[in-house]
């Protein structure tokens, strides 16, 4: 345990390192951001995933009621992000809240069909109510310079301690929970649920918090992003394979169920998708989520025990020291 | 002396099959009950249900008076009925000991289920091997491992599902004796589930015997022993004879 | 009242071509047991094969359809032998992902080789429909109807009267035994996988006289698909066609009460609701 927080820490101040050296308007920087803000995308995919073995295709859900909720109290009252963030928070613990309790018991790939619906669901409201959200059309935070009361800078570099900040909690709580008493608990769920009902577990209860804690973690990832790029429309927070699906690779590539792992997947990911951007330029859109589902492809056939340890995880940095 | 268990008119049907037919029983604390009957009979059906894995379509069942079916299966569980499963069913991918450690974090510290997974462990006689993950385990371990995670919890009722199926004879004694001495310590009430005619018959107070679902007998071993209907369930109606 | 008629009606009518678009996603799951994530993206694949057989041979889409099950077929047989059979045993999580990655190679496959835009095809009897006092039955909805549930029994007859259907169906039962009486297992996976992608390719043909085609429209069908089948339960014929009808019902109705893009999401909580309290559909579970 004590050798990941060390870790983590590490890795946070290499990155404030290389933030204050590189431009903070400079394409390396935004890279930065974008993977920092990739790798906390995955970890918290990687909680209900990785630790609860719960596969969700549906976390766009709570990214996207994230970044609306935060932007549309910044455009409407003018609060401050740093208020409209725990808003967002506590409606995608209800978002969570409503979708896990009938969805608790199912197996596989029923749940991960209901998340998947659940997020389209979400979409369509998004969609459909345009006083409120903008609609289909989307919205633009408008620009007001740097402000760190209204969470907005002028260039990348100015996100990068934020979105740090923001990676090494969503890293400590994985940490916490593959851990301690609920670490246990989640590893018995995984590995057999009946058993652990039958050491007293409440099976319910601990899938419940881990769905909650990953769901408010992911809509901070989505507050965060709107204040990022200050443009954001339903079809891009609430995407199945623009969020969702790549939450879930990310993880995944970089091994699923570690701590790293989300962080390996982000830079692999993101630079893979720089350098199609670079040089496709805008023609093929398709390019990059193409490629990723090779990728996925490739994973399940060539290393299945890249997905199967989803399903017997060895613990590291966990319990058993 | 009370019932501590107490099952009445327990059915459980699964579309047009009933595994389970109007089963009612009772247990006095630290009784050992034999549980027998043919394969197929409804035995493991009967455990999931007494411990609310298996919803019951029929019947109550009250644990030192509380009603207890319908409940989650972990809420039996805390209440202090928990059973082993019939092919063994430890986390695997884990140590011996961080699968009775789970148990035993039911209102403990880690620190305290720690201490108390190797008591368990040794009670058992496993506890030399709790650092060995579960999947290094022989089928023999693996189920005493599972009675010591399921002491771990510190039940008051132990359903035990064919515990000494891979077991030689000396093997055999020995849980036998391990029981035993469970039940004298800490006055643990357990049903077991054995095919092994001899070793259950040693072991348990009493016997009830099941047979399509429905409970054909009821009582001390040696009468049960020798009721026609038992032995026809088992060997056909050619052996019966009248008692 | 007769809103609601012409609601039933058209919702009828759209539900045929919703149960045989499902009825391929009920038959790989069924047979091979796997939850296959990218099946709507067959449809999509259905419908530029019409199109394109309506562009360049000048064929209708009725006609268009059958190419569309053809090419839906050979490339669900290919998938197969790629990739699903190696994971027809493989965790469950193996299989979402895996078919999920087939999913954005599909989908973007697409989206890179014809491009975003969104294409249709001109029939002669598209805005055309029959009447009856107020009520409308429009006729590419009507021939839609049809054409799926004809299939929908071509299907069942298949699977209950050939040798393939019933070889089909013992390896899906049980493919040990199935093995030993000499079936070879494998090929049955690869056609019934093909013939599911295939009927849903079909389906999409078939949509295609009065829908538009794009990358991206097997999104929308996803969901419903997968509603039709868990409804009408996972393997029955009979249960995608009525489930087919249900839903078609279902957001026919609640397009009455609210806007066009909110009828989905009734189709969804729908969904999410019969997944929670009725997972083996309301026909049953076949297994």
């Amino acid at each position: 345990m004590k050798k990941s927080l060390l870790a983590i820490g590490i890795v946070a101040i290499l990155c404030l390192a290389l933030n204050t050296y590189l431009n903070p308007a400079g394409y390396a920087v935004r890279i930065l951001c974008l993977i920092l803000l990739a790798a906390s995308l995955g970890q918290c995919w990687n909680i209900v995933g990785g630790l609860a073995n719960q596969i969700s295709l549906g976390h766009a859900a709570f990214f996207g009621i994230g970044a609306y909720a935060s932007t549309i109290l910044q455009l409407r009252w003018g609060i401050s992000p740093w208020f409209g963030i725990p808003f967002g928070m506590l409606l995608a613990t209800l978002a969570a809240l409503l979708i896990s309790l009938p969805t608790m018991r199912l197996k596989g790939p029923y749940f991960a069909l209901a998340t998947l619906a659940f997020g389209e669901a979400c979409h369509i409201i998004a969609v459909s109510f345009p006083k409120l959200t903008g609609g289909p059309q989307g919205v633009s935070i408008p620009f007001i310079g740097d402000s760190w009361k209204m969470l907005q800078f002028r260039s990348a570099g100015g996100y990068v301690p934020v979105f740090v900040g923001f990676l090494v909690v969503v890293c400590v709580v994985y940490l916490l929970m593959s851990s301690g008493r609920i670490g246990f608990y989640l590893r018995a769920i995984r590995e057999n649920e009946e058993a652990a009902e039958m050491s007293g577990v409440n099976t319910l209860k601990v899938k419940l918090i881990g769905s909650v804690v990953s769901a408010s973690l992911m809509a901070v990832a989505g507050s965060l992003f709107a204040q990022f790029t200050s443009f954001f429309d339903p079809d891009g927070v609430f995407s199945v394979t623009g969020i969702s699906i790549r939450a879930a690779l990310i993880a995944i590539v970089g091994g699923v169920g570690s701590l790293s792992g989300p962080l390996l997947g982000a830079i692999f990911v993101v630079l893979i998708e720089e350098l199609l951007n670079s040089y496709f330029s805008n023609q093929a859109a398709g390019v990059a989520p193409f490629i990723f589902g090779v990728v996925l492809i490739l994973v399940v056939l060539i290393r299945p025990q890249g997905l199967s340890s989803l399903t017997t995880l060895s613990f590291r940095g966990g319990v058993q020291k | 002396m009370s019932e501590q268990l107490k099952a009445s008119g327990l059915t459980v049907r699964f579309g047009g099959l009933t595994a389970v037919s109007e089963v009612s029983f009772s247990l006095r604390q630290g009784e050992i009950i034999g549980l027998i009957g043919p394969n197929g009979a409804g035995k493991t059906t009967l455990f999931s249900s007494l411990v609310g894995l298996q919803k019951l379509s029929a019947g109550q069942i009250y644990l030192e008076g509380k009603r207890i079916d319908g409940r989650r299966p972990h809420v039996v569980a805390q209440a202090g009925m928990t059973k082993t499963f019939q092919n063994t069913a430890l986390f695997p991918g884990m140590s011996l000991l961080d699968n009775v450690m789970t148990a035993g974090l039911l209102n403990n510290t880690i620190a305290g289920a720690r201490t108390l997974a190797l008591e368990c462990l040794e009670r058992v006689g496993l506890g030399s091997a709790a650092e060995l993950m579960v999947d290094d385990l022989t089928f023999p371990q693996k189920a005493l491992g599972e009675v010591a995670r399921a002491l771990a919890i510190r039940p008051k009722i132990l359903l035990l599902d064919e515990v000494m199926a891979a077991l030689t004879p000396l093997e055999m004694d020995n849980v036998m004796a391990t029981l035993r001495d469970l039940r004298e310590r800490t006055g643990l009430t357990m049903i077991v589930v054995e095919h092994h005619m001899r070793a259950i018959m040693n072991l348990s107070d009493r016997l009830l015997v099941l047979n399509f679902g429905k409970l054909i007998a009821d009582g001390l071993p040696q009468e049960v022993s020798r009721n026609p209907r038992v032995i026809e369930a088992y060997l056909g109606s050619e052996h019966a004879q009248p008692a | 009242m007769n809103g609601l008629i012409q609601s039933l009606i058209d919702g009828v009518l759209i539900g045929g071509v919703y149960g045989v678009i499902s009825v391929g996603l009920s038959l790989v799951f069924g047979v091979l047991r796997i939850v296959n994530f990218a099946q709507a993206e067959f449809l999509m694949i259905g419908m530029y094969s019409a199109w394109f057989a309506s562009r360049y041979l000048g064929l209708d889409p009725v006609f268009g359809a059958f190419i569309a099950l053809a090419v839906g077929f050979v490339l669900g047989f290919v998938c197969h032998w790629l990739f699903i059979r190696r994971i027809i045993n493989a965790s469950p999580v193996a299989q979402i992902f895996l078919t999920v990655g087939l999913l954005a190679v599909l989908e973007n496959g697409a989206l890179m080789i014809f491009g975003s835009d969104f294409r249709t095809v001109t029939t002669p009897y598209q805005t055309s429909s029959f009447e009856f006092g107020d009520l409308f039955v429009s006729v590419p909805y009507l021939i839609a109807f049809c054409m799926g549930t004809v299939v929908c029994v071509l299907l069942w007859l298949f699977l209950t009267r050939t040798w393939i259907g019933k070889a089909i169906r013992a390896t899906a039962q049980n493919a040990t035994a199935a093995r030993l009486f000499g079936i070879d297992t494998q090929v049955m996976y690869g056609i019934a996988f093909g013939l599911g992608t295939g009927l849903t390719a079909f389906g999409g043909g078939v949509i295609l006289s009065y829908s538009s085609v794009s990358p991206t429209v097997g999104q929308q069908f996803v969901t419903l698909m997968f509603t039709v089948v868990v409804l009408g339960g996972l393997g029955s014929v009979m249960g995608a066609l009525l489930g087919g009808v249900v839903v078609g019902v279902v957001q026919a109705l609640s397009a009455l009460v609210m806007p066009i893009q909110m009828q989905n999401l009734t189709l969804f909580v729908f969904f999410i609701a019969l997944l929670a309290f009725k997972p083996q559909g309301l026909l049953g579970a076949r297994r």
